[in-house]
């Protein structure tokens, strides 16, 4: 975690083991946790179903930070973590009704699996080598999928009722809403503990000197398969859960793009930081949707409404350029800037004692 | 025999653009995921010189590939020397995002229609025979381009100060930086043979088949070759588009003509198992630019 | 040839919310050597990065204070421009190119405009007659030379790129002493036959007061004592902690830094 700009002063063993140290950051943290369960009351169901979309892909983006930004290797498989969630409920669901309590345990021990045997293979692997890896490991599982959609399900997708717990039926953009928001909570508290344990440190220590880390007694492949293990295991989670959401499993859903998306997430909101994972996703989420509003509303040529794809991608690419230049720690970082600013002032840094 | 001008030729091209991969890796350690839609841009700046001109090849061709040069160096110039000393996975976002950009400003302004700007020249390839084997003078021209490109560029970089700077400036920035070398000079020089050879590569890939938005996959592609060569060694392209193209060339005539896709997929799939740094790489790991 | 290097009131950030240096001020005058000498983390290379230009940018940059030379301000400039003033940073970590030949790493050393290529040829034969042991390993990948002949190497590109000012960043690090004597040897010839200054930045105080004709001490980032080697030979604190000679026996570095240093410097 980023230090405090003006100076840590703990006064006790209890505030150490926090995770909200001084009484103003656990204010904003409550503050918070208020705002975000009043929303769905004051926001239209249009915004709370972009917010769920946002809070699936908080997630996802938690766990390709674990990875990514923690442990320092470059994942370009994720969307094909994702489809092995989503293909996992599709599959349990379409062919034996599995009720949704089996399903999404069922979608999270099977990501980790495949996050083993991603994992291994790649611990002789480092860089770009690792990160290409992973990028044929997607290629592979697209190529499943698709082979599997195209045999078994006629070339459309699989189409997943909503999930009931005994009587009670997800449904909804206000309970679907809820059942996200703790998720995501527990996701992130997750991530939160994992950064602050010991584990969390060997990642770090991975991350900048991998040989340094082993000198000092890390076992770097245990903790690298772990990152993996874990990473795909959320991952897959987040695929499950899209596929309740929005009814629908199918293979187009998983192109490089989605990566590259995921991957946005995470730069953008700040490597290796939860904080991040969480602005990031909700960024490149609701980034689409005001490009839309955007095009309609201001004056553009008409080539541009023909080829709206074309736009929408560009536009992505021009802000995710000005976010990476402007900004390339992130937003936490932006975040963490503001912060120094006000707990500096009036110095502009920390003066020599 | 057709099979070897096959291989030739698919080998020639692959060898071009892997290049450009490889000089940007040296230059800037970044895998720059903008090279297939540099490519592309490429090409479709060739297609209107062509155009423009009425066919003038004369004209065309120098215009063409000096834009190349010069996209390569704005591209390094606006997108990654601003990002000097960021973590690299950063900097690759920027490639992918630059590419993104290309593409999407490329079917804007050419549209997503497909394009032969085989029809622009201002002759007709007619092919030529030796035994069985059938090809034309562009095949033989698009050989002889990537063999006079890659005799100049180990010239260059073997023989040269400005080579040997380079080379310095590749291992080792700061350093180099110390010794008086402009290092953005010679990465942007990097960044603009790279995609000079890309445009090359373009040139003679559009008017032997057809010009497209999606022809930036056909670019992406050529990594493979790169990485199987070894992303630190300028020659190892060589070695490492001739495998991929035979086995391309070999896989689409006796097993099936749709995984011409995948057979580089393939070939990459195995030399990560066996020897993930290439063949005449060196190990190392990421370092920030 | 009036050179010197003027550095007043320096003050440099780490991350835009540390200060690494602040205050530091100090001068190197013409074909002269001049020693920063400090513990680890003082401030030491920081100081020399930000001379050599290095300090650009995030995450650490110069906050306040004008490095001169030749009255000529030159904070701020890149590194390639400041080498062609006439100021060569001689790294501490990777100083040589380890891929290239002992040859091609002399040849990718820049001379300023101002030298003529026989000028320049003429410096080549004059590093190879400096370091003989460069010459016979000629065609030998760097790589592969020992720490010594690093150090050489290191030292003869810089030379080749016609310094005015040396800024040698703790070269007696991992050498044996007679190597070490050695290379202080060779620094003074340089002074002496090619008018070179020298800014040595030394941990190995007994060493650089060798040859030195001036010292300086930081701590902390900040210069705390400077003075010529006998001045600071003799003063008491730095006796007892830079050169190993104070009579205070067995008290611990802490208890007595403590103490004395309110009332010392």
């Amino acid at each position: 975690m980023a230090t405090n700009a003006s100076g840590f002063f703990k006064t006790s063993y209890a505030s150490d083991l926090g995770l909200w140290e001084t009484p103003w950051r656990r204010f904003w943290v409550l503050a918070g946790l208020v705002l975000a369960v009043a929303f769905p009351f004051f926001a239209n169901t249009f915004w709370i179903g972009v917010i769920n979309l946002a809070a699936i892909a908080a997630i996802g983006a938690l766990a390709l930070n674990l990875v990514t930004g923690y442990t320092g290797q470059l994942s370009l498989g994720h969307a094909g973590f994702l489809a092995v969630g989503s293909f996992t409920v599709g599959i349990l669901v379409a062919r034996w009704s599995m009720p949704v309590w089996v399903t999404l345990p069922a979608a999270i021990v099977i990501g980790m699996v495949v996050g083993l045997f991603v994992g291994v293979p790649s611990l002789r692997l480092r860089g770009i080598y690792l990160s290409i890896s992973t990028l044929a490991a997607y290629f592979f599982i697209a190529s499943l999928a698709t082979e599997y959609q195209s045999r078994f399900s006629g070339g459309a997708g699989i189409l997943i009722p909503p999930p009931r717990i005994g009587s009670w039926v997800l449904s909804g953009e206000r309970n679907w809403y809820y059942v996200l928001f703790a998720l995501t909570a527990l996701a992130t508290l997750l991530c939160l503990n994992l950064n602050r344990s010991h584990i969390g440190r060997a990642w770090l220590a991975i991350r900048e000197r991998d040989l340094a880390a082993s000198a000092l007694g890390i076992d770097v492949s245990h903790f690298k398969v772990m990152a993996f293990v874990i990473s795909t295991g959320m991952t897959s989670l987040a695929g499950a859960l899209l596929a309740y959401y929005t009814a629908f499993v199918s293979a187009e859903a998983f192109t490089f793009f989605v990566t590259i998306e995921y991957l946005a997430m995470i730069l953008i909101g700040g490597l290796g930081s939860v904080l991040g994972s969480l602005l990031g996703a909700l960024f490149v989420t609701l980034l689409p949707f005001l490009i839309e509003r955007a095009v309609e509303q201001l004056p553009f040529p008409a080539t541009f409404k023909t080829h709206i794809f074309a736009v929408q991608s560009g536009l992505f690419a021009i802000l995710m350029l000005a976010f990476l230049m402007f900004e390339p720690m992130g937003l936490a970082r932006i975040w963490g800037r503001i912060r120094a600013y006000f707990e500096l002032w009036p110095f502009r840094y920390r003066p020599l004692p | 025999m057709q099979l070897a001008v096959n291989v030739l030729v698919l080998t020639a091209l692959y060898a071009l653009i892997a290049e450009g991969f490889v000089l940007i890796y040296r230059a800037s350690r970044v895998f720059s995921l903008a090279h297939g839609d540099l490519m592309m841009l490429g090409g479709y700046v060739f297609f209107t010189c062509l155009v423009a001109t009425g066919g003038n090849l004369w004209a065309s061709v120098p215009i063409a590939l000096g834009a190349g040069f010069l996209i390569g160096v704005a591209v390094y110039l606006a997108g990654i020397r601003p990002l000097a000393g960021y973590p690299v996975a950063s900097i690759v976002l920027v490639t992918v995002a630059i590419g993104i950009l290309i593409r999407s400003v490329a079917t804007l302004i050419w549209t997503a229609q497909v394009l032969y700007p085989a029809n622009a020249l201002p002759f007709k390839d007619t092919p030529l025979h030796i035994g069985n084997a059938a090809f034309s003078l562009l095949d033989l021209a698009s050989l002889a381009a990537a063999l006079i490109f890659f005799v100049a560029l180990v010239a260059l970089l073997q023989r040269t100060s400005l080579g040997v700077r380079m080379r310095a400036a590749a291992e080792n920035p700061r350093l180099a930086a110390n010794s008086g070398i402009n290092i953005h000079r010679v990465i942007a020089l990097s960044w603009g043979l790279a995609c000079f050879g890309a445009t090359l590569a373009a040139m003679f890939y559009t008017t032997r088949i057809n010009l497209e938005p999606d022809s930036w996959l056909v670019g992406i592609r050529a990594f493979v070759p790169a990485l199987i060569g070894g992303m630190n060694s300028p020659l190892g392209v060589l070695p490492g588009a001739l495998i991929v193209a035979l086995v391309e060339v070999l896989a689409a005539q006796y097993l099936d003509p749709v995984m011409v896709n995948s057979a580089p997929f393939a070939v990459l799939l195995l030399a990560l198992w066996i020897r993930p740094w290439g063949l005449f790489g060196t190990r190392e790991e990421v370092v920030r630019v | 040839m009036m050179s010197g290097l003027r550095i007043e009131n320096l003050e440099s950030v780490y991350n835009k919310t540390i200060t690494a240096i602040s205050g530091v001020s100090l001068e190197v005058p013409a074909g002269r050597i001049v020693s920063l000498m400090g513990v680890n983390g003082s401030g030491k290379s920081t100081t020399l990065n930000a001379i050599a230009g290095l300090l650009r940018g995030d995450p650490q940059e110069i906050a306040a204070g004008s490095i001169w030379f030749d009255d000529e301000r030159i904070d701020g400039r890149p590194p390639h421009e400041v080498v062609r003033r006439g100021i060569v940073l001689v790294p501490e970590r990777e100083k040589i190119f380890e891929t290239l030949t002992v040859a091609e790493n002399l040849q990718a050393s820049v001379a300023p405009p101002t030298i003529t290529p026989a000028a320049h040829k003429e410096r080549l034969a004059e590093v190879y007659e400096l370091f003989p042991a460069l010459m016979e390993r000629k065609n030998a990948v760097a790589g592969f030379l020992s720490g010594g002949q690093r150090q050489m190497l290191a030292m003869a590109r810089a030379l080749l790129c016609h310094p005015r000012l040396l800024l040698v960043d703790e070269m007696t690090l991992g050498l044996a002493p007679l190597v070490i004597a050695d290379l202080l040897g060779r620094l003074c010839h340089m002074r002496a036959s090619l008018g070179v200054s020298v800014l040595l930045v030394e941990q190995n105080v007994s060493a650089a007061l060798e040859v030195a004709d001036y010292g300086y001490i930081m701590e902390k980032g900040r210069i705390v004592f400077h003075g010529t080697p006998d001045k600071l030979r003799s003063h008491d604190d730095v006796r007892e902690f830079y050169l190993g000679l104070g009579d205070t026996g067995a008290r611990s570095y802490r208890d007595v830094k403590q103490y004395r240093r309110a009332h010392r410097w």
